[in-house]
């Protein structure tokens, strides 16, 4: 069992140049050069369009805030049933996490374009990852990544998200991750669909107020679940930091905040029985309701709805998103009688 | 420190430019402050169990080098050894000791069931506990001389690559290359690229992803027979993966200081027995319990019966040093079996000369008691160990059993495809010493890999619990 260390270390006669290393540092160059004149994907696109108009769009008084998942409610559909002449902004950002909206509000109110009332609705499942690759890279300013690193982040993730931003092979790592795994090639038919802003989206669902889609057959199947929401609700460390964040910063600017849990489909709880799923998302409401006054809930239970109200696990269809929005514009018009804002 | 994470990869690049740039007269002292940042860095509190079991082998060194006579060295060295072994039980076995006396109490009605005990294992014990020991008995032998430079022993005991998780360096070959530095020539920055990429490699490609796609199938404790067979060959590789990779990251990082650290893993799945897979697999650890162990009880030295006790005996302590608890034992105990099993059949048949064909009918055999044993390794449990066995005779498998490992064999025909070259060449460096060309894009491919498929904020070494 003698190991004979002298085999596993060459001394070889000449000395070997360190050609092969330069060659792989200017190829490491021509890859990073060629991902740079890349375009951005959809989502990309999107959030960073919509972040913008952020600055110039007049402010309505009540705002939703979450991620894709939020982003199909139907705005119109929520002010016909609030009334009172309140207005509803959609300002939910697709493949974001709670982390995003304490930035996003933080902006607005350096422009003076901040709501009254914030409706903030993120999908329960989006609180188990900040997604902190896709923050740094492709959303905060310089001076927000500097901000992120003050609150008290991890220096080894600050680093990786500030390496992130300056190499584009892993700003798109997670596009080319999906591509070589699953063949997945959505981001490249992605590059040509263009941008979603805030007022097109609004535009078009006005269209649809008063004639619901036509409802389609359940199209979920076990299979098509992923591994994240087969398990229990995760709260990601910064996603409830930034949560207080926001709660704070919406308090000192009188802003208050109405979280509304999205429904999950049927088929999560009776294809994945765990009763003990939803206990660490219920017991962090209720502790965050505690502990920030200007914190309100619509409910703590997690709702469902039948499967056939989603195009996938995560997201609504748009019978789906349409029947949610009514009962969502209920229940808030309800809360907005009980706690006049204006 | 991970090797695998970001705070590691920072505190790599500013030891290296510190110590280029400080040259060979600071070296030692320079790594040696390293080493020590390194340790403290996951909890500095266990800095002083380092440096007490540091002190009982450097003082107890100097002394057993000093006494001339052999049974005084032998009293000090018995001291050294029962206050090192001592310290690693308390820490590493006194919560299972108590469980189990707890277990047994309660069974006889004699007292209740009580929590199962919580303690903190210090990160590298096991590691460390051993090299100090191979340390102390090696200067008793006489094969080592006793080290007099305290700084020169304690960058021995912690330079940071080997030091949480291996190679058990020994003396004869860490210490020299301590106290005469070298510099490091491209060589060695070649070698060690490749090495820590292949390492990382191995470790956040293949071992992270395939332990993505069995722990599901682990943690649910059902299985039919393609799930067992799933585990066991997920496991296989994803260990294989996981110890070899941090092995090859830590001789790479030790390269570009101008150290070369043992080999641990030498194609181990090409074994053609039991006991070639243990000249293979943790060679560090397997020569380790074969000369201060195997070898002390009296080995193959006192008949057939004795041999057979030895293997097992110490078997069963390699299988608990990997944990406290009863799978492991469970592991040692099968490994003990399989290596006497084998020795009888050599010796009821005599050393014979593989053909080629014979060759490949060994390994193939030897890689199925392999995968079964890894299967005893992965499992959390008596209970699912037995359920995983029996499911090995049902015969069912899920429909998608073919799906799941058609998308394991990427990771696995991965390893293959870098190492089988280097295992037909016998040549490390079969993919450094190419045409620059060549060599630049091996570096390359395995650069991207690393970016693109690795598993971030993925599972610690698996070493680490040990």
């Amino acid at each position: 069992m003698e190991t004979n260390s002298s085999t596993l270390h060459s001394e070889p006669a000449t000395e070997p140049n360190l050609t092969p290393l330069w060659l792989f540092i200017i190829g490491v160059l021509v890859i990073e050069s060629l991902l740079r004149i890349m375009p951005e994907g959809f989502m990309t696109r999107t959030v960073q369009h919509r972040a913008e108009e952020i600055r110039y769009l007049p402010p309505a008084d009540i705002q939703l805030m979450g991620d894709s998942a939020t982003s199909s409610l139907r705005v119109a559909l929520l002010e016909r049933f609030i009334g009172e002449g309140h207005q509803v902004s959609n300002y939910a950002l697709p493949g974001t996490t709670p982390l995003f909206n304490y930035f996003v509000l933080r902006r607005q109110i350096t422009e003076k374009k901040a709501p009254k009332l914030i409706v903030l609705a993120p999908h329960p499942f989006t609180w188990g990852d900040p997604f902190l690759d896709r923050f740094m890279a492709r959303f905060a300013t310089p001076e927000e990544s500097a901000r992120f690193l003050r609150d008290g982040v991890k220096f080894g993730d600050w680093l990786y998200g500030t390496l992130c931003r300056l190499s584009y092979s892993l700003r798109y790592r997670e596009e080319l991750y999906k591509f070589i795994t699953v063949g997945d090639t959505l981001f490249f038919k992605n590059l040509e669909i263009p941008v979603s802003s805030v007022q097109n989206t609004r535009a078009k669902i006005s269209m649809e107020e008063h004639q619901p889609p036509e409802p389609v057959g359940a199209l979920l199947t076990k299979t098509n679940v992923p591994p994240l929401l087969r398990a229990p609700i995760f709260i990601h460390p910064y996603n409830e930091l930034y949560l207080d964040k926001l709660c704070t910063l919406a308090a000192a600017n009188n802003i208050k905040i109405v979280w509304m849990t999205l429904p999950l489909p049927e088929m999560l709880r009776r294809d994945f029985p765990n009763p003990e799923r939803m206990r660490a998302y219920q017991d962090f409401v209720a502790r965050k309701k505690a502990l920030h006054p200007n914190l309100f809930t619509l409910s703590v239970a997690i709702p469902e709805l039948p499967d056939s109200h989603y195009q996938d696990p995560w997201h609504f269809n748009s019978y789906g998103a349409w029947m949610f929005s009514q009962s969502a514009g209920k229940q808030l018009a309800d809360w907005i009688r009980e706690h006049p804002f204006k | 420190m991970l090797f695998n994470s970001i705070d590691f990869l920072v505190f790599l690049a500013i030891t290296l430019a510190v110590v280029k740039a400080a040259g060979l007269r600071l070296r030692n002292w320079l790594l040696l402050i390293a080493s020590i940042v390194f340790y403290g860095w996951w909890d500095f509190r266990y800095l002083g169990l380092l440096g007490f079991n540091c002190a009982v082998a450097y003082y107890g060194g100097i002394a057993i080098g000093n006494a001339s006579d052999p049974r005084k060295k032998r009293m000090l060295c018995s001291v050294c050894v029962t206050v090192s072994v001592g310290l690693l039980c308390f820490f590493k076995y006194r919560g299972f000791f108590l469980d189990n006396v707890h277990d047994v109490m309660a069974s006889l009605g004699l007292g209740k069931a009580a929590e199962p005990y919580k303690f903190i294992l210090p990160v590298g014990i096991s590691f460390y506990t051993f090299q100090a020991i191979a340390y102390v008995v090696d200067v008793c032998r006489g094969t080592t001389k006793a080290c007099t430079n305290l700084r020169d022993f304690l960058l021995f005991k912690t330079f940071f690559p080997q030091l949480v998780a291996g190679p058990i360096e020994r003396a004869n070959n860490l210490l020299p290359q301590i106290e005469n530095p070298r510099r490091v020539n491209n060589s060695d920055i070649l070698e060690g690229l490749f090495l820590v990429l292949w390492g990382y490699c191995k470790k956040v490609v293949i071992a992270d992803n395939l332990a993505l796609k069995i722990s599901p199938i682990c943690s649910s404790g059902q299985f039919d027979t393609g799930d067992v067979i799933l585990v066991a060959i997920g496991f296989t590789f994803q260990a294989y993966g996981d110890f070899s990779g941090y092995t090859d990251i830590a001789r790479g990082v030790a390269r570009w200081f101008g150290v070369s650290l043992m080999q641990n893993f030498n194609f181990p799945y090409f074994a053609t027995s039991p006991q070639d897979f243990w000249r293979r697999w943790h060679i560090s650890l397997g020569s380790w319990l074969r000369e201060y162990l195997y070898i002390p009880l009296g080995g193959n030295r006192k008949g057939k019966f004795r041999t057979w006790l030895n293997l097992m005996i110490t078997m069963l302590i390699g299988g608990l040093w990997h944990g406290p608890s009863w799978p492991y034992v469970i592991w040692g105990a099968y490994q003990g079996t399989i290596l006497s099993l084998h020795r009888s059949w050599v010796a009821w048949r005599g050393e014979r000369r593989h053909s080629v064909a014979s060759r490949i009918l060994c390994i193939g055999g030897n890689f199925i008691l392999t995968i079964y044993g890894m299967l005893i390794f992965r499992l959390a449990s008596w209970e699912q160990i037995v359920t995983a066995t029996g499911a090995i005779f049902q015969f069912q498998t899920e429909p998608d059993f073919i799906g799941k490992l058609v998308r394991m064999l990427p990771y696995i025909l991965l390893i293959l495809l870098v190492e089988t070259p280097i295992f037909a060449t016998h040549n490390p460096w079969f993919w450094v010493k190419r045409r620059p060309v060549i060599t630049a894009l091996v570096f390359l491919v395995l650069f991207y890999l690393i970016l693109i498929l690795g598993v971030t904020g993925g599972d610690q070494f698996i070493y680490f619990a040990f």
